[in-house]
């Protein structure tokens, strides 16, 4: 992967060298159809371990766990201590973290169903393994929205 | 350094022959927040109202509370190795590292208590007179 600015100049070097429509088409294929240089390398991608894990998991553990606890402190304290939290998280900046925070959830969670899997040994040949390196971004996304629309549909 | 020399292992270096340990943890703790979190998220999309009465009367059933009791032991302990794991990675200087592990040690533990008396004091007071 060292190699992208190197490819980046090459390319535009190419696409400055084409003296035809056919000719830009073909360093269009080259560097990025099916089989092209930077498709090879966004391939490459795919075999990262779901680094995103890490991300969703701070976001909770600093952020979610807090809220959490302020839920229970206000559910244990009485309406004066609930009407305030509820208000918060009624409000535009509330609904944005906890949108957030759920969206971190089922990122960790489909990411860590993908950990689960390649810690047995699976899903590492590279189709397997790219397809899932979007798949899980993308069903965390529908799971998020699947939530907030089970809420807001009650 | 530390490369089985006595001096090495002395200081402490290499393995603290317990990353396995750690390892699998992070995993049985994984696997009860796949059953704990699930459950939080679908009972609080399915309450009838986010009123006072209404939380407080789900939380206070014994079933609810158990669960809310174990998410303070069980997710808190699988964010704890998660922030170690972390911080490990990214805090490199001794003193600050110190004083991440010394965080580390407190913090979580503090977190889990207070959770715990919250969701007692829920469990264990008065109902506020619903279908309880």
């Amino acid at each position: 992967m060292s190699s992208i600015a190197e490819l980046l100049e090459e390319a535009s070097g190419a696409v400055q060298a084409a003296v035809d429509l056919a000719a830009l088409d073909a360093v269009r294929v080259h560097y990025l159809g099916k089989k092209g240089v930077f498709t090879a390398q966004l391939r490459e991608l795919g075999k990262l371990p779901p680094e995103q894990i890490r991300a969703a998991g701070q976001a909770m553990a600093f952020v979610g766990i807090p809220v959490f606890l302020w839920f229970l402190y206000a559910l244990a304290s009485g309406t004066d201590a609930w009407v305030p939290f509820a208000r918060h998280a009624g409000a535009w900046y509330g609904q944005v973290v906890l949108i957030g925070l759920s969206w971190a959830f089922f990122e960790h969670l489909t990411s860590g169903l993908r950990h689960f899997v390649m810690d047995v040994g699976a899903g590492y040949e590279l189709d397997t393994n790219n397809s899932w390196s979007w798949a899980v971004p993308a069903i965390a996304i529908v799971l998020t929205a699947l939530f907030w629309a089970a809420i807001n549909l009650r | 350094m530390g490369n089985g020399t006595s001096i090495g292992r002395v200081r402490g270096l290499g393995s603290s022959k317990h990353g396995a340990g750690h390892w699998l943890a992070q995993r049985y703790t994984a696997i009860g927040n796949l059953i704990l979190i699930p459950w939080l998220l679908i009972s609080l999309a399915l309450l009838p109202g986010y009123d006072f009465p209404t939380v407080h009367d789900w939380a206070a059933r014994p079933l609810t509370a158990t669960l809310l009791a174990l998410i303070c032991i069980n997710t808190f302990y699988h964010a704890r190795l998660g922030v170690q794991v972390f911080m490990e990675d990214y805090v490199h200087e001794e003193g600050n590292a110190f004083a991440v592990k010394t965080l580390l040690n407190i913090v979580p533990l503090a977190a889990s208590v207070f959770g715990i008396i919250c969701v007692l004091r829920i469990a264990l007071s008065a109902t506020t007179g619903g279908a309880a």
